[in-house]
């Protein structure tokens, strides 16, 4: 599920900016351990971004790679 | 060195508030400097976040258009390299093919010539050998056909027939198909190997009929019939035109 905005008041109260550190923090320690994985290569690339982890899917090119290596070497 | 996460108490002193802001802030000043690296196209895709940079291993496409730009390459290479090699064999194919028209039509001419049929109208030769087993030697005794299908400028059909066996004993034929009651049409034989002649045969009976020779040992000590593949006479269109 994805996160939503943090609410930024004009002038926020201690208690406001207590609660605005504490999910700013929260959410930059999720950043801290974004995994970026592979996808197939038909996949598009995808930054998601929910509560609790955060992942960059990047589509690979492994099987293009191979397919080409595969044909130059039938050549 | 990766980063550590933050502690996150919910309700800090203002002064915590600060050094938590602080470093809130130097952690966003870095993701806004995020690199992004190109990586060898099968790396895998890494992201990583320390106290120095964030940076994000991506891999590189450009690598990748690059070695199909090469292969593309390669292919049309490929391609022009076959169409200079089949080139040149069709050219070699077709001077073969002009060789052999020639000599053709020169033996035709000289097989006309010496047959007294310079002026016919269609004219075909076939060739064929059958050897048929010698019981008393176990060799092969073999009997020769050669049949020369003709239309003369009258436009009446002829067949010239010459032959050739190792001995009087042997005969032979030229048969068509065999119908439903055992008889076979177009025949011609059998005759005595060495026997020559002429006969006039139908307009269509022998074009493109699939033909046979039939090679006969009368006394092996006991006759002995072969039969071989004999091929068959070209429709008037398929002949090769000579000059």
């Amino acid at each position: 599920m994805a996160v939503i905005p943090i609410d930024i008041p004009d002038n926020p109260s201690l208690a406001q900016m207590q609660a605005i550190q504490f999910e700013v923090t929260k959410r930059m320690n999720v950043f801290l351990e974004i995994v970026a994985e592979s996808v197939e290569q038909e996949g598009t690339a995808k930054f998601v971004f929910a509560g609790e982890n955060a992942k960059l899917n990047l589509p690979t090119l492994d099987k293009i790679i191979r397919e080409i290596k595969r044909r130059k070497a039938a050549l | 060195m990766s980063l550590a996460p933050l502690k996150n108490p919910k309700h800090l002193s203002y002064s915590d508030l600060q050094s938590q802001i602080r470093e809130l802030a130097r952690r966003m000043n870095l993701l806004t400097q995020m690199e992004a690296v190109l990586v060898e196209p099968t790396a895998a895709p890494k992201f990583e976040f320390s106290d120095e940079l964030a940076k994000l291993d991506v891999q590189n496409v450009a690598e990748v258009v690059e070695q199909l730009n090469d292969l593309a390459k390669a292919y049309d290479d490929s391609i022009e390299e076959c169409e200079t090699a089949r080139q040149k064999e069709t050219e070699e194919l077709e001077n073969a093919v002009e060789n052999i028209q020639e000599n053709f039509c020169s033996t035709q001419t000289g097989l006309k010539l010496a047959n007294g049929l310079e002026d016919v109208t269609y004219f075909s030769t076939i060739s064929g050998t059958v050897c048929i087993p010698d019981l008393t030697t176990g060799g092969c005794a073999s009997v020769t056909a050669s049949l020369i299908l003709y239309r003369n400028s009258g436009g009446n059909w002829f067949i010239k027939y010459y032959s050739a066996g190792i001995s009087s004993n042997l005969r032979w034929a030229v048969r068509g198909p065999q119908d439903s009651d055992g008889n076979y049409s177009p025949v011609l034989g059998f005759l005595d190997a060495g026997q020559t002649g002429t006969i006039g045969v139908g307009e269509t009976d022998w074009i493109e009929v699939p033909l046979t020779i039939w090679g006969q040992y009368r006394f092996n000590p006991v006759p002995t019939t072969v039969s071989g593949g004999f091929g068959s006479f070209a429709a008037e269109d398929d002949l090769i035109e000579c000059p």
